[in-house]
């Protein structure tokens, strides 16, 4: 059975190579498939049982290097003459071939003795230079082609190397996470694990964080087989704690009697929903406060005043400089012996420390103001664009009918600010819900900050543990996919 | 005449237009007074700490000025550094007994000479240079494809690209990571800028699309018709045609690889000498060093994003509008 199975999977990573290469060149894609499966099963299965081949992912640079050598090595007479509507062809395989681009990159690295004198990172913008030179097809531009071919054939000349970096830097980070958040890989384990093994996948790392459990737990029994009843006459359960402890590190949270039955909460990690819950409440209060300063900045800025320009330029100074020192100087002023304590006479410790803040942490509080004073600046200039896009007569009929200042402000000026707003929110919950460095730089990863994305680093990087890292990666991506979905569905305000 | 006498002998009434228009001038000078403070305040008070002693700074945490002896102490050293480039006489016989032995009593020497930091500027002037420069370099080419030439794809591909430039920069890193340290890219300054070319291209050809969008394509195709290449008339009509856009694109591209943090921690860290400024800084933290030197160090990073900023102010403006620039 395993035997049937390698050679499949091996006919499958053949295929792909196969279809891409003479999807380029021959346009044909079933003879791509059939010969790239083939070649597939013969390296694969055959390389690497008899040890020619060292690893899977050599062999599948093998399978990708003969496709290309043997596809060079055709006479010109084998090319088809019709070449007609291939321009979708042709983007699909520019990033297509990328993907594949970068297996070779990693299989030529790994099969490349350690003290080669080239250095690998030369090799990668050799071959990426090299694919260019081939798959952007430069003799198309002078051969007898209508000149809307051509134009089409310029455009994807122009635009491919950025579509390549652009997808090649996320399309297939994003892939790995998957794999890795499916497997149990540790920061050691980086250099030598096969990055494209399947075979031990598992949801191990989802269970970690996530794992859930809602038991009926059975009473304490005697002998008999009868409940054990205590003084009152109540039945005695099995202590949830103990229960749990069976469920790999489960821990109990809380127990509920639905009917005659006895219920347990158990959670594998008891910070991972409140995490969640702290990121969501954060990202939000953030985004409306941030849009809120910003508004109230377009309003002040829409009216010359002396000094405006100079004024203007001053808004976006918290926006403008480095997070590190606007993170440092935030530190210093809020520190025990600093500015802020100084002023108001107490001894808070604002950025670490238990207190709270209307029911919020008060380091919470304080990324929350950080954030809103960092980002308003963003805010305002958006809304000040669009403020100063609204027509004055509008401003003059509403005066003319009698409206107040206040009048104009809340029945003239916000209704034309809607489109903005919903954009403006979108943007800033968007970058707020995966903001890193904010918050770490402010407060350092401590309990009541830590937010998804500080949770990723620190298990990335202070745990090592890049399996479970990926997990919440996953999640935190799929938590935000859903939220814009409904946000799209059932909230923006449908104007440009 | 009946109604002059009438508004004599009557108090005058405030309409509420006038009662409202009133407290909105007062409430909006409170208003510029304290956005002026929240922005400007914050860097003014690193100047501040960074210009006195330690020990004043812990005794004296709301003193708001330091004095004239402070300013000259913590300039004197950088004077002698800029002089004679060291502190020791063994070194350097010309150095006066003045000069001798104070790099450790200005919170500037100790951050530019005795953590060495120069390099780090270096990293990050080169960093932003290449990144700036390439982002260009790929971004004109590609902006001119999409507003000026018929293909299928076209709004997949500019749309396409925005959509990824909403996604997590952390979600990338750790694959990225993995990739870089496998390929050996991790710790090379190239490596880095095409992690940030992915980062800067997206806006970058969306805030040169929009502009594109809004000169009129006449005088290129009039280039077309009478022989000029593709090329020649991206040279010399398209580019001088879009200066301001450009420029833009230039400054915010510079201000991300300036300011730029996590993947420059996860990817040089190991490499001391590659080290940009943003995370020398942040190392900084970690040594023993007093909090003088690192308002210091904070504001020799923000400095010369905010002159650049200052001087270029309308183009930058009009740029991070127009590309709903991240952050």
């Amino acid at each position: 059975m395993d035997t049937v199975l390698n050679i499949l999977l091996w006919a499958v990573i053949g295929a792909l190579p196969g279809f891409y290469v003479f999807f380029v060149k021959l346009y044909d894609t079933r003879l791509g498939v059939l010969i790239g499966a083939v070649l597939g099963v013969l390296v694969g299965v055959v390389g690497t049982s008899i040890g020619l081949i060292a690893s899977p992912i050599s062999a599948i640079a093998t399978i990708f290097g003969l496709l290309v050598v043997g596809l060079l090595l055709l006479p010109q007479s084998a090319y088809p003459d019709d070449q007609k509507d291939n321009q979708q062809r042709r983007l699909i395989t520019a990033v297509i071939g990328f993907v594949l681009l970068l297996f070779l990159i990693v299989g030529l690295t790994s099969i490349l003795p350690a003290d080669f004198p080239i250095s690998p990172g030369l090799i990668t913008i050799a071959v990426i230079v090299l694919f260019l030179i081939y798959v952007v097809p430069r003799g198309d531009f002078d051969n007898q082609q209508s000149n809307a071919q051509r134009i089409s054939n310029l455009a994807y000349a122009l635009t491919l190397p950025t579509v390549l970096i652009v997808t090649g830097i996320v399309i297939f980070p994003v892939i790995w996470n998957v794999i890795f958040s499916l497997r149990d890989i540790s920061v050691g384990d980086l250099r030598d694990v096969e990055l494209f093994d399947l075979r031990e996948i598992t949801l191990d790392n989802f269970e970690a964080q996530g794992g859930f459990r809602f038991d009926a737990v059975p009473c304490e029994m005697d002998d008999s087989g009868t409940c054990i009843l205590d003084e009152d006459g109540n039945i005695t359960y099995v202590n949830p704690r103990r229960y749990f402890d069976d469920y790999r590190g489960y821990r109990e949270t809380g127990a509920i009697d639905i009917g005659d039955t006895h219920y347990a909460i158990g959670v594998r990690n008891p910070e991972f929903y409140p995490m969640l819950i702290r990121t969501f409440m954060y990202t939000l209060v953030s985004s409306v406060l941030a849009i809120f300063f910003g508004l109230v900045a377009a309003l002040v800025v829409r009216e010359a005043f002396p000094g405006r320009a100079i004024f203007r330029g001053f808004l976006l100074f918290p926006y403008i400089a480095p997070v590190i020192s606007v993170a440092f100087i935030w530190q210093v002023l809020l520190r025990q012996n600093g500015f802020v304590n100084g002023l108001l006479g107490t001894n808070t410790q604002f950025l670490s420390g238990n207190d709270t803040f209307l029911g919020v942490a008060l380091p919470l509080v304080m990324v929350i103001l950080f954030q809103t004073w960092r980002y308003f600046p963003f805010a305002f200039l958006f809304l000040l664009a669009r403020i100063q896009a609204i027509p004055d007569d509008i401003y003059e009929a509403a005066k003319v009918d009698g409206a107040t200042p206040i009048q104009r402000l809340l029945y003239v000026t916000l209704p034309q600010l809607r489109g903005v707003f919903g954009t403006l929110f979108l943007l800033r919950f968007i970058w707020t819900f995966n903001k890193f460095d904010d918050v770490y730089l402010l407060t350092g990863p401590i309990e009541q900050t830590k937010v998804i994305p500080v949770q990723i680093f620190e298990s990335l990087f202070t745990e090592g543990n890049v399996g479970e890292a990926s997990a919440v990666a996953v999640v935190m991506a799929g938590i935000l996919a859903v939220t814009l979905l409904i946000y799209f569905r059932y909230f923006l305000v449908d104007e440009a | 005449m009946a109604s002059m006498t009438q508004t004599n002998q009557t108090q005058k009434v405030w309409t509420r237009e006038e009662i409202e228009s009133l407290a909105g001038r007062i409430i909006k000078w409170i208003l510029i007074v304290f956005f002026a403070v929240i922005t400007v305040f914050p860097f003014y008070w690193m100047l501040n700490l960074s210009l006195r002693p330690e020990q004043d700074v812990l005794t004296n945490p709301t003193k708001l000025f330091p004095s004239g002896e402070d300013i000259s102490n913590t300039l004197h050293p950088v004077g002698c550094w800029l002089r004679y480039g060291t502190d020791d006489p063994e070194e350097n016989p010309a150095v006066p007994a003045d000069c001798t032995n104070v790099f450790s009593r200005s919170s500037y020497t100790i951050v530019l000479v005795q953590q060495g930091f120069p390099p780090f500027i270096g990293n990050s002037v080169l960093l932003a240079l290449l990144t700036v420069s390439l982002t260009l370099l790929l971004a004109i080419p590609a902006a001119y494809a999409i507003t000026r030439l018929t293909y299928q794809g076209r709004n997949a591909m500019s749309w396409g690209i925005l959509l990824i430039y909403m996604f997590p920069a952390i979600v990338l890193a750790i694959p990225l990571f993995v990739v870089f340290t496998r390929t050996g890219l991790a710790g090379s300054l190239e490596g880095l800028v095409i992690v940030y070319l992915s980062g800067t291209l997206p806006v970058a050809l969306y805030m040169l699309r929009s502009y594109f969008v809004t000169i009129p394509p006449d005088l290129e195709e009039a280039a077309l018709i009478d022989g000029c290449t593709y090329a020649s008339t991206i040279w010399r009509i398209t580019i001088p045609l879009a200066t301001p856009a450009i420029a833009s694109v230039a400054l915010y591209t510079f201000m991300i690889a300036w300011n730029e943090f996590l993947y420059a921690f996860l990817f040089l860290f190991t490499q001391r000498d590659r080290w940009t400024l943003p995370l020398g800084l942040q190392q900084l933290n970690d040594q023993e060093v007093p909090v003088t030197a690192l308002m210091a160090g904070s504001l020799i990073i923000s400095i010369p994003i905010i002159v650049i900023f200052f001087f270029f102010e309308r183009f930058l403006t009009r740029g991070l509008t127009a590309g709903a620039v991240k952050g």
